[in-house]
């Protein structure tokens, strides 16, 4: 099966995509911001079909439609008076309908829709690889440097806005990067399902250690199982490739869910970490 | 002690957007000093501290800042602002009160990793440095926030509602930790908290904010009854020591409020 020109592709955009969005999903799970990545990747699909009504590269257009509806929904959120589900609920859904609207102005053949909405093996060219590798690495070398900043902030922002990081900046690169990472994964697993390849392995990696680096860590290796994992599945049962992965992750999910210590200590609760000797009472 | 201003505010006065949280402050922090501000809920502590941090630009009036730079306020939030599902150590965030001082990008050393640990053993959380924040009790989280605000070498500690939800024992805990810190670090300490039952007993200072700032008194028309009924949740009765309200009790039946020293304040909050 990996003789198959478009498989090695398929793969290798697999692994890198997968190692990508598990990074960026870390961030977008503990900072409880899940529901940005559904609005952002759906908010791309209007960018998806302006890209094939004027022809021009579909990466570039839909970048400038999820990053647009993950900047925007950043700042709608930050200085209006929308809450942030509000504001995801409008992206999403205008983004979508301009897709729409796209769409039905261009004549004849839009067959490749459902590989943009539900991913498609068959759709990552040669082309595609080089752009998802550079954008990958951009984005990574830029969360690296980053990274403890991104954490403290995550921790409490406006403590770490009093301790001089530049928290607005950083609120805005993560939402701009979270939205190239979606972009960069849509051909292989699609508009509809993406936000699942960024939350699953996060969200279940959290189930498993409470300390960030292993849970970083054990979210790559788990979104690399999903994604390699869901490929080579879909590829024997012929199937479509972006819904197995999806599955497996959600499998794994519940399977963590039921078993991780974590919940086991989580439904105890505070009293195992009682310390009587120095305690200040919690009440509330 | 020589009074020397730290941080001077002069008619200060903060709106968000028809609501004016803070009105013609003019306040002077001297070096050294610890301050309560107390004052009702909505009165505007927060906002103070958050003008001093240099959180929130004030609408009118200046802050000046007398050799103090901004990494040289430690800010311990309210409790409820942190995101405490966050899969990191007591240690990790300790160590996050090290960064302002490391700058951007660059990341922790040895000696941030020592200064860490032995801060955390200073709040006497030696023993919780590796436990995940999200499983300490509510005191233990107050005192990690305490070791990350003090690990970056401040001379201000700005402190907001620190013991909220706790009991008057845990409170007095806390705020001998906080006096005993003060003076070992050559801390000025500013405090805001409406717990005007344990506060007062262990700072040079009280001043009330009350959308203005009174030093030592609260007059008469903020500290009313209906204003400890409000806050307290709860008939309550204020014993004055001078000005300042000493003891806040439950009325009771008997003349016997000044020998039974039965607070009920934390009773009732939110």
């Amino acid at each position: 099966m990996f003789q198959a020109a478009f498989m090695q592709r398929a793969l290798i955009a697999g692994i890198i995509t997968s190692v990508l969005l598990s990074v960026l999903g870390f961030f977008v799970v503990i900072r409880k911001m899940s529901f940005i990545g559904v609005g952002i990747a759906h908010a791309a699909f209007g960018g998806v079909a302006l890209g094939q009504l004027l022809g021009i590269p579909i990466f570039l257009s839909a970048s400038i439609f999820s990053v647009g509806a993950g900047l925007g929904i950043g700042a709608v959120t930050r200085h209006g008076k929308i809450r942030e589900d509000t504001a995801i609920g409008i992206f999403f859904a205008a983004g979508m309908a301009l897709g729409v609207l796209f769409l039905s102005l261009k004549q004849g053949y839009t067959a490749d829709l459902m590989s943009y909405l539900f991913g498609s093996i068959l759709a990552v060219t040669p082309a595609d690889l080089w752009i998802i590798a550079a954008v990958a690495v951009v984005i990574l070398v830029i969360i690296a440097l980053f990274f403890k900043e991104l954490l403290a902030t995550s921790f409490d922002a406006e403590l770490a806005r009093a301790s001089g990081i530049p928290e607005g900046f950083l609120f805005y690169l993560l939402l701009g990067l979270v939205s190239l990472g979606i972009v960069s994964a849509i051909k292989l697993v699609g508009i509809v399902l993406v936000s699942a390849l960024l939350v699953l392995p996060a969200a279940t990696a959290l189930q498993w250690s409470e300390r960030y680096g292993r849970v970083l860590a054990l979210s790559v290796i788990l979104g690399l199982a999903y994604t390699l994992g869901g490929l080579i599945v879909s590829y024997w049962l012929d199937i479509p490739s972006g819904a197995t992965i999806v599955i497996l992750g959600t499998i794994v999910f519940l399977l963590s869910l039921g078993f991780s210590p974590l919940r086991r200590r989580s439904l105890k609760h505070d009293t195992t970490h009682a310390d009587p000797s120095n305690e200040v009472a919690k009440t509330d | 002690m020589s009074k020397k201003p730290l941080v001077s505010l002069e008619d200060v006065t903060v709106r968000f957007e028809e609501v004016t949280a803070l009105s013609d402050v003019n306040l002077e922090i001297t070096v050294g000093f610890s301050t309560a501000f107390i004052g009702p809920n909505g009165g505007g502590k927060t906002t103070l501290l958050k003008v001093i941090a240099g959180l929130i630009k004030p609408g009118q009036g200046r802050v000046h800042y007398h050799d103090l730079k901004r990494t040289e306020i430690g800010y311990v939030p309210q409790e409820s602002t942190v995101n405490w599902s966050l899969p990191v150590s007591a240690l990790d965030v300790t160590l996050m009160g090290r960064y302002p001082a490391l700058g951007l990008v660059k990341r922790p050393g040895r000696r941030d990793r020592d200064l860490a640990v032995a801060m955390l053993a200073r709040v006497g959380l030696a023993e919780l440095a590796k436990r995940p924040v999200g499983a300490l009790s509510g005191g233990q989280k107050q005192r990690v926030a305490v070791a990350r605000a003090l690990v970056g070498e401040p001379k201000l500690l700005l402190l907001d509602e620190p013991t909220s939800g706790a009991d008057v024992e845990a409170k007095d805990r806390f705020y001998s930790l906080i006096r005993e810190l003060k003076e070992e670090f050559s801390l000025t300490v500013l405090i805001a908290s409406h717990d005007l039952a344990v506060v007062p007993r262990f700072v040079d200072d009280v001043a009330c904010v009350a959308r203005t700032v009174h030093r030592h008194a609260c007059p008469s028309d903020v500290w009313d009854e209906e204003h400890f009924q409000r806050i307290y949740g709860t008939q309550m009765e204020a014993i004055f020591h001078g000005k300042v309200p000493h003891r806040m009790v439950e009325p009771h039946p008997a003349r016997t409020r000044n020998t039974r020293n039965t607070p009920k304040s934390e009773k009732g909050k939110r």
